[in-house]
């Protein structure tokens, strides 16, 4: 049986099949590898260990395991770097965006998550609803009288007219 | 708004809702007007539970002040929402009217994006009624009714559960009732020794510190546990009555003595001086998290003649090597809510979790 802490290597393989080899330390960030691993039984003496992530690409996983890398490396992990580090990673396409979310949720890296989750969150704040609607696309489904509606609820609910200053 | 017969359309196209929700969920309560405003989807989602509950678990969910308003010579109570935390100028915005505007005195407690209203005096009549108010609606609804009428109780939440007690005679049974919310009815709790006075009525909020609650009325502090079996001992908090504007943060309860702000320490039971806040008559302190207090006061302009604003501060408490606390104020907020000078008061406050 193959366990995070003697797993010397473990190797990535994307849906494309591009291989990726981290250090067993690296792969304890997701917590998917970390369970896969612990399961394992079948692993070789050699202590690495393999794990196809089927609905990812190879552009993806790169940008992933670039990730993991950086946040493993405790030398380089520290506050404002780190921070400076995370903020240039995030800029992305929205595409590109949406993909590296799916992954983190998939692999189950809670830092990577938290950091494209806000990405997302950082792109709606201060948005007027069409604008939302047309960087996400989204359909509009309320009628004309459904939307007076919501807004005059909004008067009570949120100040919706002061907000609209502010905007 | 019907949108069972038709398939829910995806928050965000091209990511699952369960993720999409940790997305939107990081969004600053400041734009949910806006956000409920993009699809039916995003409207409903706005006004989940689940939604609520995401936002506390990735500890997004922000905290707002309730501030109570009364005009005294009509009697008449209205609370506002205020966003501390916003780098706006602070606008104190009215909830909708509650449906017993006219109720004075009543206790109120909070748990999450609630606040209770615990009974009150309507007309020197005291109430058993209770309301509810869910900021994540923005709506009032009528909650379990108490046994005992009570007006100036003191409630308090400990464990997910509220506690009230007295603002009744001694005589009264149930003198303390505890809810569950959620989970039925209002359950007497027997006291054997209830508090001293015959008629005791709770001066300011009852606070939490360590699942003990400390109130007070305008004779003495006391302290009550509601885990042990039966509230008899209350334990005397010597100098609480003489102490105004009280908030409790991390095991401190702050507070105001005449114009000096002082701090009891629940476990050491003495006080300590807080420096640097001296000469401001607060009226309303209030902890909102991270270590940060909000003070609440009415200011006179006499200029303006018979008004008067509600000035909002934020302030911080550090405790220096000597180990002295030092309160400091990092933000005051503009409001520009005018007050008739002389026949207004603010007599509560709660925060809420959104």
């Amino acid at each position: 049986m193959a366990s995070p802490s003697h797993t010397r290597t473990v190797t990535l393989k994307s849906c494309d099949d591009v291989e990726f080899v981290l250090d067993g330390s690296v792969a304890t960030l997701s917590q998917t590898l970390v369970s896969a691993m612990a399961e394992d039984s079948s692993s070789s003496d050699d202590g690495t260990f393999t794990w196809c992530v089927s609905n990812i690409t190879g552009e993806v996983l790169a940008k992933v395991v670039e990730f993991c890398n950086k946040h493993a490396d405790i030398s380089s992990s520290r506050g404002e770097d780190l921070k400076e580090w995370d903020k240039a990673f995030i800029s992305v396409e929205l595409d590109l965006l949406y993909d590296l979310i799916l992954a983190a949720d998939n692999l189950n890296i809670e830092s990577l998550l938290d950091l494209t989750a806000q990405r997302v969150a950082d792109e709606i704040k201060g948005k007027m609803p069409h604008e939302i609607r047309m960087l996400f696309n989204i359909e509009k489904d309320f009628t004309d009288e459904e939307e007076r509606e919501i807004r005059r609820e909004h008067a009570w609910a949120y100040g919706g007219e002061s907000l609209k200053s502010f905007l | 708004m019907s949108t069972s017969d038709e398939p829910t359309k995806p928050l965000l196209p091209g990511l699952p809702d369960e993720v999409a929700i940790t997305c939107i969920a990081r969004v600053p309560r400041l734009f949910h007007s806006n956000l409920s405003l993009v699809s039916r989807s995003w409207h409903s989602l706005l006004r989940s539970n689940p939604f609520f509950t995401v936002r506390s678990q990735i500890n997004a969910s922000q905290r707002l002040l309730l501030l109570n308003i009364v005009t005294t010579h009509i009697s008449f109570s209205q609370w506002y929402i205020t966003d501390p935390s916003s780098t706006r100028p602070t606008n104190l915005r009215p909830l909708p009217p509650s449906p017993s505007p006219h109720t004075l005195c009543s206790a109120s407690v909070s748990i999450g994006p609630t606040l209770y209203l615990l009974g009150g005096s309507l007309h020197g009549v005291a109430q058993n009624a209770v309301w509810v108010f869910d900021a994540r609606v923005n709506r009032w609804s009528a909650g379990p009714t108490m046994a005992t009428p009570r007006t100036c109780a003191a409630g308090a939440v400990v464990d997910g559960k509220i506690h009230v007690f007295g603002g009744c005679t001694k005589e009264e049974k149930p003198w303390a009732e505890v809810l569950e919310p959620g989970a039925g009815d209002w359950a007497a709790v027997v006291v054997t020794d209830p508090a001293p006075a015959l008629e005791w009525r709770a001066r300011g909020k009852a606070l939490v510190v360590d699942g003990r609650i400390y109130s007070g009325d305008r004779l003495q502090g006391l302290c009550f546990d509601p885990a042990r079996e039966v509230g008899a001992s209350w334990e005397v908090v010597q100098g609480w009555h003489k102490f105004c504007a009280k908030a409790a943060m991390d095991g401190l309860i702050y507070g105001f003595f005449g114009r000096r702000m002082k701090a009891y320490d629940v476990r050491g039971k003495n006080w300590r001086v807080v420096k640097g806040l001296e000469r401001m008559p607060w009226v309303v302190l209030a902890e909102v998290g991270g270590g940060r207090l909000i003070g609440v006061r009415k200011v006179e302009e006499r200029w303006r003649g018979k008004e008067a604003e509600i000035a909002v501060a934020v302030i911080e408490v550090e405790v220096d090597d000597r180990g002295v606390l030092r309160g400091k104020i990092t933000r005051w907020a503009d409001t520009p809510l005018a007050l008739s000078r002389w026949s207004t008061s603010v007599p509560d406050f709660v925060t809420v979790e959104l």
